[in-house]
């Protein structure tokens, strides 16, 4: 996924970082809505990866998991693409149904075969990824 | 032995992002009665690729250095990727429990 805009925000930069009296660090981005937003739909992304792994069974340690992840992320971001040139409006339910179909596409491409009641077609997002995925 | 990338969680979003180092570092010098004018590209080593996370993850590198170094060694990979080398992975599950007891799910070892 890229962030655009990020640039005058990222860590390190500009941001001073704000401490209370016991020293915990204020969390001045998670007032942004916008870092709300991408928060949520990252963190519902992990969710997704950690619930398919567990189902496979896949260890975190996985050497296959680097590829696969960058796989799932290259057809990810070449699916949210074509679906706003489409007109589907990229809701977070919209994104994580994206990013679940590809992890799957991805996976099956490394050749772990997902059992078909595990499999989330979540057609059109499906047609979609198949799609960017030939 | 295995090669491991650490992960720690981005400061503003959330997710787990891991340092690159995308070309080396270029050293140049000044000094008090003279000019230099060479520039030495110079690759940082993994513990110093680890420390330029301050301020990126939401945990301080030295805290993830003396831990990451009680169990293996901090590297740079061949395309810039921090690593950490271990013995095999009986020890980087030893390692990636030692992480997780310190620091929850800030920091994590991954393929």
């Amino acid at each position: 996924m890229r962030i655009q805009g990020i640039q005058d925000s990222e860590p390190g930069g500009w941001e001073v970082i704000s401490k209370d009296k016991r020293g915990k660090e204020h969390d001045n981005w998670g007032r942004d809505p916008a870092v709300q937003h991408i928060r949520r739909v990252f963190a519902g992304m992990e969710q997704i990866q950690k619930i398919q792994l567990d189902q496979l069974r896949l260890s975190l340690l996985d050497n296959r998991l680097r590829s696969i992840r960058e796989t799932a992320l290259g057809f990810y971001n070449r699916a949210t693409v074509l679906a706003v040139e489409r007109g589907i409006r990229l809701t977070d339910s919209t994104m994580l149904g994206i990013y679940r179909v590809c992890l799957q596409q991805a996976l099956s491409i490394a050749g772990i075969t997902i059992s078909s009641d595990l499999l989330t077609d979540d057609s059109p997002l499906g047609e979609l990824v198949r799609e960017v995925s030939r | 032995m295995i090669r491991l990338r650490l992960f720690g969680r981005c400061r503003i979003y959330h997710d787990p992002v891991s340092p690159v180092l995308r070309a080396p570092a270029q050293i140049g010098w000044e000094a008090w009665f003279r000019r230099i004018d060479l520039v030495t590209p110079r690759r940082l080593k993994g513990k110093e690729l680890l420390m330029r996370t301050r301020g990126w993850w939401t945990v301080e590198p030295d805290e993830v250095a003396d831990i990451v170094e009680a169990h293996g060694q901090l590297a740079v990979g061949d395309r810039g990727e921090l690593l950490v080398e271990l013995e095999g992975l009986d020890t980087a599950e030893i390692l990636a429990n030692a992480l997780s007891e310190r620091f929850g799910d800030q920091v994590m070892l991954a393929p």
